[in-house]
């Protein structure tokens, strides 16, 4: 079984009359607006931030680079959890697309014929497993392997 | 897609079994278009990482910490490529399934008789390609570390 389509939540709207639906995208459609706003101005202030770190380093002064890049850092690990908000508002309201179209089946349809279809970022669980794979970018200068 | 689903169908009447069929080809088409789109705009998104990427690239032989903020630009990209590409593996089974109805049904109205192995042989290629490769293709561990591959390896 997949796990967005294993909570009742998602399954139900299923049952759900058009108007409700299209009040539930709706809503859907403003958070998701609201999480792109946040998560677009974080990333400006980091690229902000870059780019003074970058200022400061062509100037030599490097203490002040430095100030800069933790900076950089701590709206880049800030804008995590928003990342995560995002792409889990993001994809349940493309999966409300896709379940408003007529003729959708439910994939369990397909799991007695084919042995452990993997569906992405829908088959982790919608908290706590997609939130733990979006969290490991939180450090690119780690993973980049950079050091000012 | 059991043997005994294949049975209810072979109770049906033909004229049931035309308009049921009649009915599956139309959501098979409706879910072809549907992937078709997505396809397009996972395209469109894998060129706007690219041409991120190129910029990075760029940025690394000048000024490391500008790359940094062309790399978080990088990580929304991909996050809505990741969404996309999960979003199609849904279409793409949905396809399949009014697919393979159609077939079902048509092998029932042609007097095929039902063989498990024919169903699994049903099951196309790029269904295959999903379920062996779709884990290492979407999920996001080591977004970052492909970017600095990337990088390492354009440059």
């Amino acid at each position: 079984m997949i796990s967005w389509f294993s909570d009742d939540r998602i399954r139900g709207y299923l049952k759900l009359p058009r108007r409700k639906l299209d009040r539930i995208k709706k809503d859907l459609d403003e958070k998701i607006y609201d999480q792109k706003t946040n998560l677009d101005n974080r990333m400006s202030f980091a690229k902000d931030f870059a780019r003074k770190a970058d200022r400061m380093l062509k100037r030599g002064k490097e203490s002040k680079a430095k100030e800069e890049m933790k900076n950089f850092e701590l709206e880049l690990t800030s804008s995590q959890p928003v990342l995560s908000a995002y792409v889990r508002s993001s994809l349940e309201r493309s999966l409300l697309d896709v379940m408003s179209m007529e003729g959708f089946v439910l994939p369990d349809v397909l799991d007695e014929l084919v042995d452990g279809i993997d569906y992405g970022l829908f088959s982790c669980n919608p908290t706590d497993e997609l939130e733990a794979i979006l969290s490991k970018e939180v450090d690119p200068l780690r993973d980049l392997g950079i050091e000012i | 897609m059991s043997r005994t689903e294949y049975q209810k169908l072979a109770k049906i009447s033909k004229r049931k079994l035309d308009k049921l069929e009649y009915e599956h080809q139309q959501h098979l088409t409706r879910f072809s278009g549907a992937m078709e789109s997505k396809v397009n705009h996972i395209n469109e998104l894998e060129r706007s990482l690219e041409k991120l990427r190129k910029k990075a690239e760029r940025g690394m032989q000048t000024s490391v910490p500008k790359s940094l903020g062309t790399a978080m630009e990088m990580r929304v990209v991909k996050s809505d490529l990741l969404i996309a590409k999960s979003v199609l593996t849904v279409l793409r089974s949905n396809r399949f399934y009014h697919r393979m109805m159609v077939i079902l049904i048509q092998d029932v109205k042609s007097g095929v008789e039902y063989d498990p192995r024919r169903i699994d042989d049903l099951i196309p290629a790029e269904f295959s390609e999903l379920v062996e490769g779709s884990v290492l293709s979407t999920k996001m561990e080591g977004l970052l570390g492909e970017l600095k591959s990337d990088l390492e390896g354009g440059a």
